[in-house]
């Protein structure tokens, strides 16, 4: 029993742990959102009749660019016939007052029918969204039963695929007789007779830094659906939309050159020129697709210029920056009033208004109160049109010296193009009571230490001369330095070579030694085989060899070409002993009697070889000549 | 009209053969007379000086200095002389580059007999001063390091540097000949010696050779002006900030009126008044 518990606490803790790290793993495969997607799940129909086809749409929106869309996922309802996804993008970038941010979307649309009536629950949508899977929610729709009429094209509620019910007729003649709704969007010439995106400014001059509102109308005569759309580019203004929903817009009817067209607003930005001169707006684009346009009709808008100009020099008030245009309202909270000398306090300033709100405030400068970088936070949005809202700046000012301070007043001018005049926003931060504190001991003795005379800490000259011995340099010259350093490792190494050098010349010198030596061996054993074979001829032979090769290894003499009565005077010139040479002389005459007298017999070489012994082993006693190794070769040749 | 400025230019004349005169009545009576003695009078001087709180420090100084030009070579003549010269900048006499050259004579007290704290407390004493005087002027505070090499070299004197690759030499060697044996201890030590004392020689040789370089090559000595701008061999300014008084540099070659200093890591030329060369 104890071992199964314990087992499952293991598998409970390793199934816990895996619960745990499988998000964190690359490549996972559970559904989690990534962070900063903000996902909305739509259906342009929630009461669609039966066989009428609707469609859902999952609109994912970051505030980051969007790298990969895949392997979307829509499990429908049983019976019912999906068609899709569509895959549309759209990235926009908004710079307000020098602030940049950038918006990606994707869209998947699934086309869908009901194949009866019946409330019918759509799982949700799902889609891998930078690798991370996104999922929508369900949604509920309720499918009434079939009224026989025509199927309609499904409307996309979609910012950029836009279907607009046909307002002729799908096989309808347009009927230019019929009436108009809007004269405000009447054109005198439309550049296309089917279809065109018109742009619309609500005013073509501004002062720097003053709204200005565009409006993107698609303008039409027959059915048509959005597949895509590009943005104006903008560069010369900041950028805020103002239409955030462009299903909401309904169609207009209006007159384009004497003609009947329904016109859609498809965008509306607020633009904020960011210099002065004409500035061009540039065209906003889109492909359309219809049953009497084609598919990927590409259509561009007409460019707009802005006549930008900055607010006059005339009574323009000191501290004006440019760009700040609208109407504001400034307020000012500090907080605490009272504090501690080089303590903070913390000033709130909020700027309120429409127009372009300013990035930054002048605060009053003053000996001893430093103010820090500003924390800046916008609550902006479009009022009727006009954008607006609040900036609000938290400062925090370090406040060094006491007393009772006045932190002065903000100011902010700015140029109402409403009135065409400069105005002055103020808020007066007023007064703080700043307690001192006790200096610390470091700043007492630093404040006392900026005027001492150090020099009177001299100590006094003296008087009388210290013993002292110069230092006596012992120059040693660099060489020998370099050869006291030198010479140890140098004289091991040049040792190590004499060593190796005579150490091979002794062993050569020992190599030619034992040679003799083992002739002498060799001959004295042929000897002695001869005797036992009483073989009188081959002892006197071998003993002969022997003595021949000792005497020539020891002396260096080449005794077999000497003659027997210069021998003895030959070997005393060689340093060997009278006596010795001598036993030489007779041992060898013996041997040339033996082998040269016929009749020799047995008898008299007895002891021969033991003679010969006894003259070797004398021999071999004497040092072996100097001169070199040569002559002790010839004597193991010989 | 004329007389006048004859008459003035006779004076001017007379007063200047006057005053060489007597400077080198100076000169050769201080250079008659045993250093010993020349030293007990400029130290009655200078306590007679500061006794009187603004004495004439101009004389003591010329005393002093008189001994240095004469090559005695004392580190209490030094102390003295750095005593004198800074006292000089506490009063309305002061000379430019006093501060320096009292740090020099204190760094050339240190330099003759290291263990001499009075003279590092004074030299102490007299950076501060020079330090105070540079912030009253809105001027940093320069500490600048010395290069790698140098601090290296620094760590020991030129004859430890000596001693200790003259024995790597002879581990080496020691070594070597313990290899020699087949087998056994002796073999394993000399095995393991040999190569440490290669690595060692290998260390030591540079830095002993360094350091001999650097007393042959290259002199102490100390900036007595109030600063002194580096240029280099084209005589045009480098990148670097001026060196201040009283900092310690090392003297190289001479070139005409300029002398070539290192400080810190940085080299180049000064005019060779503003630098005074320590003895050694």
């Amino acid at each position: 029993m104890r071992k199964l518990a314990r087992l499952s606490s293991l598998l409970l803790a390793l199934t816990a742990t895996a619960v745990v790290i499988a998000p964190l793993l690359p490549g996972s495969r559970i559904a989690h959102a990534a962070p900063n997607l903000q996902v909305s799940t739509t259906v342009s129909d929630q009461h669609p009749e039966a066989g009428a086809p609707f469609v859902l749409e999952l609109l994912i929106t970051s505030q980051e660019p969007i790298q990969s869309v895949g392997r979307p996922d829509l499990i429908p309802p049983v019976g019912f016939t999906v068609a899709g996804p569509n895959n549309s993008r759209r990235t926009e970038m908004h710079i307000v007052n020098g602030v940049s941010s950038t918006t990606s979307s994707v869209v998947l649309s699934w086309v869908l029918t009901a194949p009866q009536a019946g409330t019918f629950t759509i799982p949700a949508p799902r889609v891998e969204v930078d690798g991370s899977m996104v999922t929508g929610r369900s949604i509920s729709i309720d499918v009434g039963p079939s009224t026989g009429a025509p199927p309609q094209q499904p409307g996309f509620p979609s910012p950029f695929l836009l279907t607009p019910t046909s307002p002729f007729g799908l096989d309808d003649t347009p009927d230019d007789s019929a009436p108009t709704t809007s004269d405000e969007l009447a054109l005198k010439e439309a550049p296309d007779d089917q279809i065109f995106i018109h742009a619309k400014a609500d005013h073509e001059t501004a002062y720097l830094g003053e709204q200005v509102t565009l409006s993107f109308y698609v303008y039409y005569r027959v059915d048509f659906e959005m597949t895509e759309r590009k943005e104006a580019p903008l560069s010369d203004f900041l950028r805020v939309s103002l239409l955030t929903d462009p299903s909401s817009t309904t169609a207009q009817y209006t007159r384009v050159g004497g003609k009947r067209f329904g016109a859609r607003l498809i965008d509306r930005v607020a633009v904020f020129p960011l210099k002065s001169g004409k500035l061009s707006t540039g065209s906003i684009s889109a492909r359309f697709k219809g049953r009497r346009i084609g598919a990927g009709v590409l259509r561009n808008s007409n460019e707009l210029t802005i006549d930008v100009k900055e607010p006059p020099k005339d009574g323009r008030p000191p501290g004006y920056v440019l760009g700040d245009v609208g109407h504001f309202q400034l307020m000012a909270t500090v907080q605490p009033r009272q504090t501690q000398q080089g303590s903070a306090v913390s000033v709130t300033l909020k700027v309120e208004g429409v127009g372009n709100l300013p990035s930054a405030l002048h605060m009053p400068q003053q000996k001893g109160v430093e103010w820090l970088e500003p924390e800046r936070k916008d609550a902006l949005a479009a009022h009727d049109g006009k954008i607006g809202g609040t900036r609000t700046f938290g400062y925090v000012a370090t406040v060094k010296n006491s007393g009772k301070i006045d932190l002065g007043e903000v100011e902010l001018p700015y140029w109402n193009p409403d009135t065409k005049t400069y105005d002055v926003a103020k808020a007066k931060l007023g007064d703080i009571d700043v307690s001192p504190t006790d200096p610390k001991p470091e700043d007492i003795a630093r404040a006392k230490g900026g005027d001492e005379d150090l020099l009177a800490k001299l100590p006094k000259g003296r008087s009388a001369l210290s013993p002292f011995t110069p230092k006596k340099e012992q120059e040693l010259p660099t060489w020998g330095l370099a050869g006291i350093i030198a010479a140890p490792p140098l004289l091991v190494v040049l040792g190590f070579g004499l060593g190796f050098v005579g150490g091979g010349l002794k062993r050569r010198r020992e190599d030619a030694r034992g040679s003799a030596r083992t002739a002498v061996r060799d001959a004295l054993d042929d000897a002695s085989e001869a005797e036992k074979k009483g073989d009188v001829k081959a002892v006197a032979a071998g003993v002969e060899r022997a003595l021949h090769a000792t005497v020539e290894a020891r002396t260096g003499l080449a005794s077999r070409g000497v003659l027997q009565s210069a021998l003895v005077g030959d070997l005393r010139e060689r340093g060997v002993s009278e006596e010795l040479a001598k036993d030489v002389h007779a041992v060898l005459s013996l041997c040339e009697d033996l082998r040269y007298s016929p009749g020799a017999d047995a008898g008299a070489m007895q002891g021969l070889i033991e003679r010969c012994k006894a003259v070797v082993k004398k021999l071999e006693r004497l040092e072996p000549p100097k001169s070199d190794t040569a002559r002790a070769s010839k004597g193991e040749d010989t | 009209m004329r007389a006048p400025s004859r008459q003035c230019s006779l004076v001017e004349g007379l007063s200047v053969a006057v005053l060489f005169l007597a400077v080198s009545f100076a000169s050769s009576a201080y250079a008659a007379e045993a250093p010993e003695k020349t030293f007990q009078r400029a130290s009655e001087a200078l306590a007679s000086a500061e006794a009187s709180h603004g004495g004439d420090y101009g004389k003591v100084i010329a005393m002093y200095e008189s001994l240095a030009d004469r090559g005695f070579v004392h580190p209490d003549v030094s102390f003295d002389r750095g005593v004198a010269y800074a006292k000089r900048a506490r009063t309305k006499d002061e000379t430019p580059g006093d501060l320096g050259r009292a740090a020099a004579a204190f760094e050339e007290t240190l330099l003759l007999r290291p263990e001499d704290r009075e003279a590092e407390a004074a030299l102490d004493v007299v950076r501060a001063e020079v330090t105070k005087r540079r912030s009253r002027r809105a001027k940093d505070d320069l500490i600048v390091r010395p290069s790698l090499d140098r601090l290296v070299i620094g760590l020991a004197t030129e004859e430890t540097w000596s001693f200790c690759a003259i024995g790597s030499s002879l581990l080496l060697a020691m070594g070597l000949l313990m290899r020699r044996k087949p087998t056994g201890a002796i073999h394993v030590a000399g095995s393991v010696l040999a190569p440490v004392a290669a690595l060692l020689l290998v260390g030591f040789v540079p830095l002993s050779f360094g350091a001999r370089w650097l007393r042959e090559h290259r002199r102490p000595g100390v900036i007595v002006a109030p600063e002194a701008s580096l240029v280099n061999d084209d005589g045009r300014a480098i990148d670097a900030p001026a060196v201040p008084e009283a900092a310690s540099v090392e003297v190289g070659d001479r070139r005409g009126e300029n002398v070539f200093v290192r400080w810190g890591a940085t080299e180049g030329w000064v005019p060779l008044a503003s630098v005074r060369v320590l003895a050694r």
